[in-house]
């Protein structure tokens, strides 16, 4: 995973936090409930392993399983419209739903994320002074690009 | 043809035993910072009853001289740990140079991933790799590689120098190895300036 990455999944973040904070800032409610589903979809697929698989499909899946269990038999609709008559129950829904897909989203991911950030700091860190220490070296060449003979026999 | 550093190092030291000479006590040393390692050997030669130190820098023909031709343990189990760290950290090097860095090194956790006897779970989790695939015939020759250099350095540090062939050896291929991660990785240094 790489520092982009772990922007993005700042950004993406930082986005769902406030449109759930402050819902009406971003549009009706069915243009929230459906630019939280797509972020939601971007965040899974800026995870997904690299293996050539576009993981990002089961967030519409577990989002109806979501909706069924909380509204048994309800027609296959958006909650915004599930939820017209009762409005103030939407936001608390989808905020649940966001805090069960972060969650489902492997918080090992979040965990490699770090770890991608903290190797890029370095790196970028090495990056620029490594002119200089080399300089200072006696010698800049610490490894040779032959590798070392060992046996072939099994102990 | 023009003699390498390595092998005029391995040449000095052929003549000293060649001259009933011997090395009497073998140490290594490494810098472990952000700039160059410069690993280094310090040998106690000793010829005619007489003692001479010898400050060799680290080169893959004088790695294979103390492996190989005349097995030499280092007289600390620290310093082994950081000799087969620099032997293995330089395989990996040159693995890195034939199919990229970033690649070799996902292959190099990929593999230590199969290996639960070096105890490296702790270092892993904060290696920073893809998961490459496993089917391409690019990672199955890294992983070849790799899996060679790791065994056969086991296998040579029993069968050359003499380690027993017991857990504790496997240990200590498994802490070079650790110090090969927390080396690529910047491990320790990332827990210093990023404590969680």
């Amino acid at each position: 995973m790489t520092w982009v990455v772990s922007k993005l999944i700042d950004f993406i973040d930082e986005r769902l936090n406030h449109m759930i904070e402050a819902p009406s800032m971003w549009g009706s409610s069915e243009s929230v409930e459906l630019q939280i589903l797509q972020l939601l979809e971007i965040r899974s697929l800026v995870l997904s392993a690299p293996d050539g698989q576009s993981h990002w499909h089961h967030v519409q899946a577990d989002y109806e399983r979501f909706i069924a269990a909380h509204l048994p038999g309800a027609p296959p609709t958006t909650l915004s419209v599930l939820l017209d008559h009762e409005p103030s129950k939407l936001i608390p829904l989808l905020a649940q739903f966001v805090a069960e897909q972060r969650r489902a989203q492997s918080s090992g991911d979040s965990v490699q994320s770090r770890n991608a950030w903290e190797f890029f700091v370095i790196e970028s860190i090495m990056a620029k002074m490594r002119p200089t220490l080399e300089k200072e070296s006696e010698s800049s060449v610490n490894y040779h690009v032959r590798p070392v003979r060992v046996t072939d026999k099994v102990a | 043809m023009t003699r390498t550093k390595g092998q005029l190092q391995v040449d000095f030291l052929k003549s000293v035993i060649a001259a009933n000479g011997q090395i009497a006590k073998a140490n290594f040393s490494v810098e472990r910072s952000l700039g160059p390692s410069n690993p280094t050997y310090v040998l106690c030669l000793e010829q005619h009853g007489a003692l001479s130190l010898q400050e060799l820098p680290w080169t893959p023909e004088l790695e294979e001289f103390l492996l190989l031709e005349h097995p030499t343990t280092m007289e600390k189990k620290d310093e082994e740990r950081e000799r087969f760290a620099t032997i293995l950290g330089n395989n990996l090097r040159t693995v890195e140079a034939q199919f990229g860095r970033d690649y070799a090194q996902a292959v190099f956790v990929d593999l230590l991933k199969d290996h639960p006897e070096y105890n490296l779970e702790r270092l892993i989790v904060k290696s920073p790799t893809p998961t490459p695939s496993r089917q391409s015939e690019s990672y199955l020759a890294c992983r070849r590689f790799l899996e060679h250099a790791i065994a056969g350095l086991q296998n040579t540090a029993i069968l050359k120098l003499r380690y027993p062939d017991e857990p504790t050896t496997v240990a200590l291929i498994g802490e070079a190895l650790g110090t090969v991660l927390d080396d690529r990785f910047h491990i320790s240094l990332r827990e210093q300036l990023f404590p969680r």
